[in-house]
């Protein structure tokens, strides 16, 4: 069990380990970023990335396909991207659409290429590309007019299953993937977006209503093919779980609780596979949940910090 | 339509930030020269929009076109003052808001003459019926409208560029301008089709030409190489003044009021609009660049399409007109800003503004006072046809409310209030009338409220219920909902009687009141109280829910007093921006938005990890104090440790205390009572002195929790701690916590499952496997394997035989579940989807895996399963003879027995023999009590990573330590057996996708655990053809063709053995085109001595 503590000088807002389990970025209202060198029980700080004039809310790793690339957002309403190349940390990109604080950044499954969704504040979400040529694109959607606190990717998915079987799975045409997001805002809903082809946007696909406060946090499970999970953290001291079959049709609510959590939900998160949530609440604790199969959820495990 | 005359100086929107969303893309605006109306045109049509009632649904003329519209120009002359000309592709089409839209008349004129698109329309300045078009044909067009046919009076042309703009000279009513690529003509009437001048005048594309409104001469363009060129054409060839941009330049133009220009840029700029001075040359310094304009417009987020003015005058005084900025962008936003004295002053415009509070009479709003301040957003009304009157109210009612939620007038929620109504009760409640600007919404809605006061609600099913319909007004005062609540108006009908009318409003007054005072809000909670749902008054945090709410709550205040200050939207004002600005001075806070709302802080949390791992982080409340003392957290309550100080002098009364608040105090509700007195009479005993309640956090190594055990803390202990608490004060804490067990797929289990495992046939395989998971107590999967081992055999008997299932499946007859594996196969792999384990799915597909092309079972070889046959009749000697190929085999001859037993290990020994005469084989397990020493020595190797990671897993050393249990079988055959059916695959065909969906993100976790050559074995089921030939003419080689070439194309390719991209030194398969970073393919080749391609397509690479 390795810890780490007085690491920064203000609030730590997140926490994130890379896909290989060997560095883990941590950011922090003092607006610095701290990469740290995690090796078993043992661990290293390496690097304090500077540069954000506010509170770092954010930091996402890409996947190593790209480099050792991470992500930040912040109040100040950028986002960065940052680059190790060869023990050195740089600041290769910024990404000033936003015009208020960015909550939250998740990259995209890494078969879309390097596409960066931010949600912001000022009510809409950009999808930001970054190409190989060293330019970025990005795409914006206004998705909670009062402000948006979180997106989440769908995992890769495909319209018609009978397509992607006849070719192999890796040379199934682009379009029979269902490009999807979720986002949560400030006007208490959850909306699923879809990518469509031919306008080169994302349309509002399904408003899900259920909560009764700010929806904190949305994250879609990335290991159900045929089911999609999608969990939604809120205020009102609610999870909801929306689940749809073959990703078409109508949108299944179920709570995950029936009571309602201690206090104000602030983090969901699931697991790589295996479906297993994660949800954080300000009581500072952390509880796990897993489905059974009467599709109800039963808790997992608890970490009280 | 003049019915409602207005004075622009009574406009509620004049002066204020709007911002209005269009409900389609639009990619040109006009507006009319009184300023009131605004026309966009787009694809869909042409739109109305009354700026000052933004909320009033916009009138739409509908038009149809695939071409996006270039242009669109209100006429500026008040004969024709309802006219508007806009493109259509190479049309240009004149259209007349007097008439309905619906109606042929509404096209005044179509010109067509141009043989391309059309980029720009010109009215003339100065007479009303001539106008000039320009088109990418290169031609510029003269109209006059008199003219019958609708030919062209003038054509003139560059010949060689397209035409981007043209112009009137606003002076000389002969003159006009055209650009064409770099350069500009000046053309006259007079002079026909021969140019007066031609100014080369940029080094790239003209996008903007500007004459002046002052002097006849002087005109401004604007291009793409990024500069705004002032020439005199006259005088000179060169520009008077050129000002440089950092952003290509798509309009240029002088501004109506001072001296000065408005820059728009092509794209970049941030999007927004520059104003900026006239430059005044020098003959030394022609050249200036845009370093501080007087004003720049930003919050676009695409590319500005348009800016124009709107204005306001006061009779035939110039200097007491007003000006208002209307932009619209690609981000269907039409924005409208004010403009400050400031601005005007410092483009030397002295504006007078005596006339400020000046009462405007007049109707009249132009410099002249030419046009009357009307708008055309309504549908003209033709009194011929009664079925238009009709119509037109239809129309009116009809309230769009996607429109509504589209626009933000500076600090009025009341439209974001109303959108939000509408988006949760649409369904229930019936917008009658809603007018936001002045604060009155009329709903009408069935209430189930009763008529008569008297009678109390009915306790009714939904159903029955009687309705009462009700049409009620709000009416909300201007300071709504920062002060004052609203009026209410409830029509008086015969249904309901007075009484109850008063008493619904009373209800009405109290909640509203109630609500605007907490949450600012209160129109839903009226609505819902009318619709007979409980409003509480009481707990309102269950009842109502809104957008709105001022959050202010412990947290952020405890953190905005930590540094500064979040904005809130209650107090958007300039102090919490200007506390920002003290502790960041150099912040650009203007570049962000003020009044938005972004959420309290996350404080702790955790996040999954790829390796099944969960990060936390927790930031501790001021008022607990964590120390980190030998590897333990302790935790102490600040606020009760003073507390603590003042009381805890005597033991007895210590005691008791911690008897009396132990509840409190504790973090966990784990506390052991006894031994935590036990420990606290222990301390005691020491001494007496400062004493603190203390929690400790274990930082546990097999433990799963962090767990906060309260303890209480001892006098010298405390002392010590106190001392190192300075030191050691613990703000923040990150760690991990493992939660594999959580997950189905198991890396201990990876490593011992097998897929080949020497000449064992499939059914074998799928045995030992089941034998790893119940070596690690994995008794589902165990279970699953077993069942996969039965539905594996190749047994022709199997028709026949009655198989005892375990405890938890019914007694099984395979003669009347002929489909039994099918179905079992089936609900197992629906099993491991369902619950997401991707191990098993794939594992299960991989040996389910049917070879089309393979008659019979070669050892070793891939895929080892093979079809079932149809077996010849009475011929079994043979059937079997065709299987067996090895003298080893000869013995096995197939197994059977009730293999889905509970015992796991013990795979029955001679149980069954007995059991009847239709048993026809017999297990006989001789050794299998000797399998769980092996299996255990397994385990103590695989924790050993080193160890294993130098052994490939299929070495022969490893090999003999997990020997396959032997066994023996003996067989009776007593009845001649019947041929079967030739058998379904196991696997559904239908579900391809499935299997190789998870094959391929188990391949790629089996990389992740350090296990290449698993990942590749995995793979190769997913290049289902059975020769290397086959597989290269599959689809995925197609685009494949010949290795260096197409790596120069497509430097993305991917390593097929790290999935990362090559970028350079790579190895490439002349056979398989298959991509590997050389430093991989040294890894795979040599290290794990293979030949074959790592991406399992079977390819020998190395031979």
């Amino acid at each position: 069990m390795a810890i780490i503590t007085n690491s920064h000088e203000n609030l730590i807002h997140d926490a994130s380990l890379d896909y290989y389990g060997k560095r883990l970025a941590t950011c922090s209202s003092d607006k610095t970023i701290k990469i740290f060198e995690v090796d078993g029980d043992n661990h290293r700080l390496i690097e304090t990335l500077k540069g954000h004039d506010g509170p770092v809310w954010q930091v996402s790793w890409a996947h190593p396909k790209f480099g050792i690339i991470l992500a930040s957002s912040s109040y100040d309403g950028k986002v960065f991207i940052w680059r190790e190349d060869n023990g050195k940390w740089s600041r290769i990109s910024e990404h000033t659409v936003h015009k208020a604080s960015v909550n939250s950044i998740s990259w995209a499954p890494h078969e879309y290429g390097a596409l960066l969704l931010c949600a912001s504040s000022d009510g809409y979400v950009s999808v930001v590309e970054f190409k190989d040529d060293g330019t970025t694109s990005s795409l914006l959607v206004e998705a909670h007019k009062v402000g948006v606190n979180s997106a989440s990717w769908a995992p890769v998915s495909f319209t018609d299953t009978t397509v992607a079987t006849n070719s192999n799975i890796t040379s199934a045409p682009a379009q029979t993937q269902i490009r999807r997001f979720v986002t949560g805002g400030c006007d208490n809903l959850v909306k699923i977006w879809n990518y469509d082809y031919d306008a080169k946007t994302y349309i509002l696909q399904d408003t899900l209503e259920g909560h009764k406060d700010w929806v904190r946090d949305v994250a879609w499970s990335p290991s159900s093919l045929i089911r999609s999970y999608i969990a939604s953290a809120s205020q009102d001291k609610n999870v909801i779980i929306w689940t749809q079959e073959n990703n078409e049709g109508p949108w299944k609510k179920t709570l995950l609780k029936q009571d309602k959590f201690p206090d104000v939900c602030w983090r969901v998160s699931w697991s790589f596979s295996g479906n297993v949530l994660a949800v954080s609440s300000a009581d500072n604790k952390i509880t796990l949940w897993k489905e059974n199969l009467q599709g109800s959820w039963d808790s997992a495990g608890e970490v009280d910090q | 339509m003049t019915k409602d005359k207005l004075s622009p100086w009574n406009s509620s929107t004049f002066g204020q930030l709007i911002t209005l969303t269009a409900v389609s893309s639009v990619t040109a605006m006009a507006i009319s020269p009184w300023g009131r109306d605004v026309a966009l045109a787009g694809r869909q049509g042409l739109y109305i929009i009354d700026l000052d009632d933004p909320f009033h649904s916009p009138r739409m003329i509908p038009h149809l076109t695939p071409w996006e519209v270039a242009d669109i120009q209100w006429c500026p002359h008040p004969a024709n003052s309802s006219w508007v000309v806009s493109t259509s592709n190479q049309k240009a089409i004149i259209w007349d808001l007097n008439k309905p839209s619906d109606s042929p008349d509404a096209h005044k004129h179509v010109l067509h003459g141009h043989s391309r698109a059309i980029t720009d329309i010109n009215f003339h300045t100065k007479n009303p019926n001539m106008l000039a078009t320009c088109s990418v044909d290169s031609y510029v067009l003269i109209w006059d409208l008199r003219t019958k046919n609708e030919v062209p009076v003038l054509k003139c042309s560059d010949w060689r560029s397209g035409a981007t703009q043209v112009k009137w000279n606003f002076i000389n009513e002969n003159i006009f301008a055209s650009s064409h690529g770099s350069s500009f003509y000046i053309w006259d009437l007079r002079n026909k089709a021969q140019p007066l001048y031609n100014v080369q005048a940029h080094e790239a594309k003209i996008n903007g030409l500007d004459f002046s409104k002052k002097n006849e001469h002087e005109i401004i363009s604007a291009s793409n190489d990024c500069t705004v060129k002032y020439w005199n054409y006259e005088n000179s060839e060169e520009p008077f003044a050129t000002i440089h941009t950092t952003f290509p330049v798509s309009r240029a133009r002088h501004l109506p009021f001072g001296h000065g220009c408005g820059i728009m840029p092509l794209r970049g700029g941030h999007n927004s609009i520059y104003l900026c001075k006239r430059p005044v040359p020098t003959p030394e310094n022609k050249v200036f660049k845009l370093e501080n304009p007087v004003h720049v417009f930003e919050g676009h987020r695409q590319p500005v399409c348009d800016f124009l003015w709107r204005s306001r005058y006061l009779n035939d005084d110039i200097l007491s007109s007003e000006y208002q900025l209307v932009t619209y962008s690609r981000d269907q936003k039409l924005i409208l800003w004010p403009l400050n004295n400031s601005t005007y002053t410092r483009l030397s415009y002295s504006r007078n503004s005596s006339y400020d509070n000046h009462v405007f009479n007049g109707k009249k709003n132009s410099k002249n006072g030419q046009f009357d301040y009307i708008t055309y957003i309504d549908e003209p009304i033709d009194h011929t046809n009664n079925y238009n009157v009709t119509l037109e109210k239809i129309r009116k009612n009809n309230i769009n409310l996607k429109w509504i939620s589209g626009i933000s007038v500076g600090n009025n929620y009341l439209g974001e209030e109303v959108s939000h109504v509408a988006s949760m009760l649409k369904s229930k409640i019936r917008f009658e009338h809603i007018n936001i600007l002045k604060g009155i919404l009329t709903f009408s809605l069935n209430s189930p409220i009763p008529s008569n006061a008297n009678t109390l609600m009915p306790e009714k099913d939904e159903n029955e219920r009687d309705y009462l319909f009700l049409r009620i007004s709000f009416k909300f005062p201007k300071t709504y909902p920062r002060k004052g609540y609203p009026k209410f108006f409830i029509e008086d009908t015969k249904e309901i009687d007075h009484q109850n009318l008063l008493d619904i409003r009373e209800r009405l007054d109290v909640i509203s009141k109630k609500y605007t005072q907490e949450y600012s809000v209160c129109i839903e909670p009226c609505l819902r109280y009318l619709l007979g749902f409980t409003v509480s008054l009481e707990d309102m945090n269950d009842t109502v829910t809104n957008p709105d709410i001022n959050r202010v709550d412990d947290e952020i205040n405890s953190f905005a007093n930590d540094k500064y200050q979040y904005k809130d939207d209650n107090d958007l004002d300039n102090e919490s921006v200007s506390d920002y600005d003290e502790i960041n001075p150099k912040y650009d806070i203007n570049r962000l938005l003020e009044n938005v709302k972004i959420p309290s802080p996350i404080k702790s949390a955790g996040r999954w990890t790829a390796s099944n791992e969960l990060v936390c982080f927790n930031n501790f409340p001021d008022d607990i104090m964590v120390t980190k003392v030998d590897g333990y957290i302790m935790k102490t309550n600040k606020s009760k440790m003073s507390y603590q100080l003042k009381t805890v002098k005597v033991k007895n009364e210590l005691l008791s205390l911690f008897n009396k608040d132990s509840g409190l105090e504790s973090e966990s509700d784990e506390v052991d009572d006894t031994d935590l007195r036990k420990y606290w009479k222990d301390m005691c005993d020491l001494d007496t002195g400062s004493n603190t309640d203390l929690g400790f956090m274990q930082a546990s190594e097999g433990m799963n929790q962090f767990n906060f055990y309260p303890i209480v803390g001892g006098i010298r202990a405390a002392t010590n701690f106190n001392n190192k608490t300075i030191e050691t004060n613990i703000k923040d804490i990150i760690g991990k916590v493992d939660f594999s067990h959580l997950i189905p797929s198991k890396k201990e289990l990876a490593h011992n499952y097998r897929l080949l495992l020497e000449d064992y046939s499939a059914d074998k395989i799928a045995l030992y496997n089941s034998f790893v998971t119940s070596h690690y107590e994995y008794d589902e999967l165990s279970d699953a394997w077993r069942a996969i081992h039965v539905a594996l055999m190749k047994h022709p008997q199997a028709n026949n035989k009655k198989i005892e299932m375990n405890d938890d499946l019914q007694a099984f007859d395979w003669e009347y579940y002929s489909n039994f594996t099918d179905e079992l196969v089936l609900d197992l792999f629906s099993y491991f989807c369902r619950t997401d384990n991707v191990q098993m799915f794939a594992m299960m597909s991989c040996l389910l895996y049917v070879n089309p092309n393979l008659k019979t079972w070669i050892p070793n070889e891939f895929p080892c399963h093979f079809p079932y046959t149809k077996y010849p009749e009475n011929n079994i000697a043979n059937s079997f003879s065709n299987q067996v190929t090895d003298e080893r085999q000869s013995n096995l001859v197939s197994i059977y027995d009730s293999s889905l037993n509970a015992q796991r290990l013990d795979v029955s020994n001679k149980t069954n023999a007995d059991d009847s005469s239709t048993e026809e084989f017999t297990i006989m397990n001789e050794e299998s009590e000797n399998n769980i020493p092996t299996l255990a020595k397994i385990d103590s190797r695989f924790s050993d990573e080193e160890t294993f990671k130098n052994n490939p897993y299929y070495s022969n050393e490893y090999f003999e330590i997990l020997d396959f249990p032997t066994m023996r079988y003996e067989t009776f055959v007593n009845n001649p057996i019947h041929g079967y059916q030739e058998s379904v695959p196991l696997l559904n065909p239908k579900l391809n996708f499935y299997y190789e969906y998870f094959r391929k993100k188990y391949s790629e976790m089996l990389f992740f655990w350090g296990f290449p050559i698993k990942k590749q074995e995995i793979l190769k089921y997913n290049y289902p053809n059975i020769t290397l030939e086959e597989t290269l003419k599959s689809k995925e080689f197609e685009y494949l063709k010949v290795g260096y070439d197409y790596f120069d194309k497509h430097p993305n390719l991917d390593c097929v053995y790290c999935v990362m991209p090559v970028k350079n030194h790579s190895f490439i398969c002349v056979k398989c085109n298959h991509i590997m970073h050389s430093h991989c393919a040294i890894e795979w080749f040599n290290e794990y001595s293979e030949i074959e391609c790592s991406s399992g397509c079977g390819c020998k690479c190395l031979i």
